[in-house]
């Protein structure tokens, strides 16, 4: 067995032994199993929130976005999340969770049901949301198989991209099932500190092999200068703008909810939200770092990820491992939570609230959310096979549906006067507009924007949102006050 | 919201420094890292410090009673 596939096992039979952990204490009953009855601390509700909220997109996408257009991506991803995801933790992942403590929510679409009294909204955002998190589960799996194959060996006889997409999706999906919303928060807890590492290893290894930091960023500065700079143009300010729209989508995933409402109190949140950018620092600095200085031995264009034909260069099979282990540990922190989310939604909201007219047992609860998470890993698992779009791709268009929604998120909070007809028609006009935009896309070369200004879609979706929910709001009679009374905390 | 009305004024103030169109097309490296990326780490750092703030002088009330 080579080292790579040793590591990786060795990995994978760790994160399964935390699944047979957490059920040892698993209570049985649907709060337990959703949310581990309110239980996470603050240390792990930091790793977990912040595993679950990096990607593959985090590791993969961004090194190769780095080795493509330079340093700039930190600017986009970074740099704006350490801005806007706080924020948004701190005004809307606590108001969430005082509000679904006191009312007993478990999902976001429960939530948005109570709060406009109305099925029709609740319908709207779980087709919206879960139509989301499909592309989004996308990148996850479809990373982890490309990343083996290329460790493995690659044309020259790699562990086909299959099989490492079906062994993560298996992994996952018995440590999800065993635990519920515990096992994937400590497993997520133990994947942050996986990548982490991982970044941290890598970027010592491969810098050192260049002579260190700035020895390579001077032999950079030498050969492709515009990698070290920002392009300064309109059109890139555009994308700029754009891209700090994009870190909202952290109001909105499912997979974020979930973990708020597991946390202990309030006061659990601080933590997240004061280290959440030294933690984007500690993560992507390695990443985009390592992208760029991948030019001097691999300048593009590049078959497979920079970071792999980094790794197989400059250092052995074990830290090739490693490599491979820190993405299984990134990937699988999301995908773990996507997973559950979409399971929680589709149990509580359609089967229990649907087809049990909330009267499900709590037994019946638990395996019909342990079923779809098969379900969703699935057919996952047979697109990841077919699609042919990058992970970056994939990773904006799916930040930008979510993002494009967090005005619904806000108004619900924030705005008495805001109106079930106006969350309705905000969602319809994002899903329509997102289409339109999608299907304009396609066949597309490079990043797509908006008439070539550098404005991404998502700055249109967004527009579109705030001014379809207000004008319908106002437009349309206020909520009635016993229903407010019940959201907003008395002044 | 209450007391945390500030870091809404605050906020505009900070995306203008996220957006520094003035240095984009600096080339210098400090400590090793390109100038602009070292901005963004900093950037990154303090704001950091922004958020002790917040959580500790604007944390609503209303949060931490049942």
């Amino acid at each position: 067995m080579s080292p790579v596939l040793g590591v990786v096992l060795l990995y994978l039979a760790v994160v399964l032994g935390i699944g047979f952990a957490a059920q040892r204490v698993l209570r049985g009953t649907a709060e337990d199993y959703f949310l581990a009855s309110r239980s996470i601390g603050a240390t792990v509700l930091l790793l977990s929130i912040f595993g679950t909220h990096m990607t593959a997109f985090t590791i993969l996408g961004a090194s190769g976005e780095a080795h493509r257009g330079g340093i700039a991506v930190f600017a986009l991803m970074a740099s704006s999340s350490a801005l806007v995801a706080p924020l948004v933790f701190y005004f809307v992942g606590t108001r969430l969770w005082w509000l679904g403590k006191r009312l007993g929510f478990i999902t976001q679409v429960q939530f948005f049901r109570e709060r406009y009294q109305s099925d029709r909204v609740g319908l709207a955002l779980f087709l919206v949301l879960v139509s989301l998190l499909v592309p989004y589960v996308l990148i996850g799996v479809k990373g982890s198989g490309d990343v083996l194959w290329a460790l493995t060996g690659g044309p020259a006889g790699g562990v086909p991209p299959w099989v490492g997409s079906l062994l993560m999706c298996g992994v996952t999906f018995v440590y999800v099932v065993q635990g519920g919303m515990r096992s994937t928060a400590w497993a997520n807890a133990f994947q942050t500190l996986v990548f982490m590492s991982v970044g941290a290893i890598s970027f010592v290894v491969v810098v050192r092999e260049y002579g260190g930091l700035e020895t390579a960023m001077k032999t950079l500065e030498a050969s492709r200068p515009e990698l070290l700079t920002i392009e300064k143009s309109p059109r890139q300010l555009g994308r700029m703008v754009s891209y700090l729209l994009i870190p909202l989508s952290a109001g909105v995933f499912p997979h974020l909810f979930a973990n708020w409402l597991s946390a202990k109190s309030a006061r659990t949140f601080r933590p997240t939200i004061v280290l959440y950018p030294i933690c984007l620092v500690l993560v992507w600095v390695p990443s985009v770092v390592l992208g760029v200085v991948g030019n001097i031995d691999f300048p593009p264009p590049l078959e497979g990820p920079i970071l792999v034909h980094l790794m197989l260069r400059h250092s052995g099979g074990l830290l090739a491992g490693l490599l491979a282990a820190g993405v299984f540990a990134v990937i699988m922190g999301s995908l773990d939570n996507q997973a559950f989310a979409a399971g929680t939604l589709f149990t509580q909201d359609i089967v229990r609230h649907y087809g049990f007219h909330d009267g499900l047992s709590e037994r019946g609860q638990v395996l019909t959310g342990r079923l779809f998470v098969a379900v969703l890993l699935g057919i996952a698992l047979l697109v990841s096979l077919t699609t042919s779009r990058t992970i970056f791709d994939l990773g904006v268009w799916s930040l930008s549906g979510f993002a494009a929604l967090f005005p619904v998120v806000v108004a619900s909070l924030y705005w008495r006067r805001s109106t079930g007809a106006g969350v309705l028609a905000s969602i319809g006009t994002v899903a329509l507009l997102w289409v339109a935009f999608f299907v304009d896309s396609l066949g597309f070369r490079g990043e797509y924007t908006v008439g070539e200004t550098g404005l991404l879609p998502v700055a249109f979706l967004f527009a579109g949102a705030v001014v379809s929910l207000d004008a319908v709001s106002l437009a349309t009679a206020p909520p009635p006050g016993r229903v407010l009374d019940r959201f907003f905390p008395a002044r | 919201m209450g007391r945390s009305k500030w870091i809404l004024f605050l906020a505009p103030g900070f995306v203008a420094l996220h957006l520094n169109y003035w240095m984009w097309d600096e080339a210098r490296l400090v400590l090793g890292l390109p100038a602009n990326l070292f901005y963004h780490v900093v950037l990154s750092l303090v704001l950091s410090v922004v958020f002790v703030v917040l959580v500790h002088r604007a944390w609503p009330r209303y949060l931490d009673e049942d």
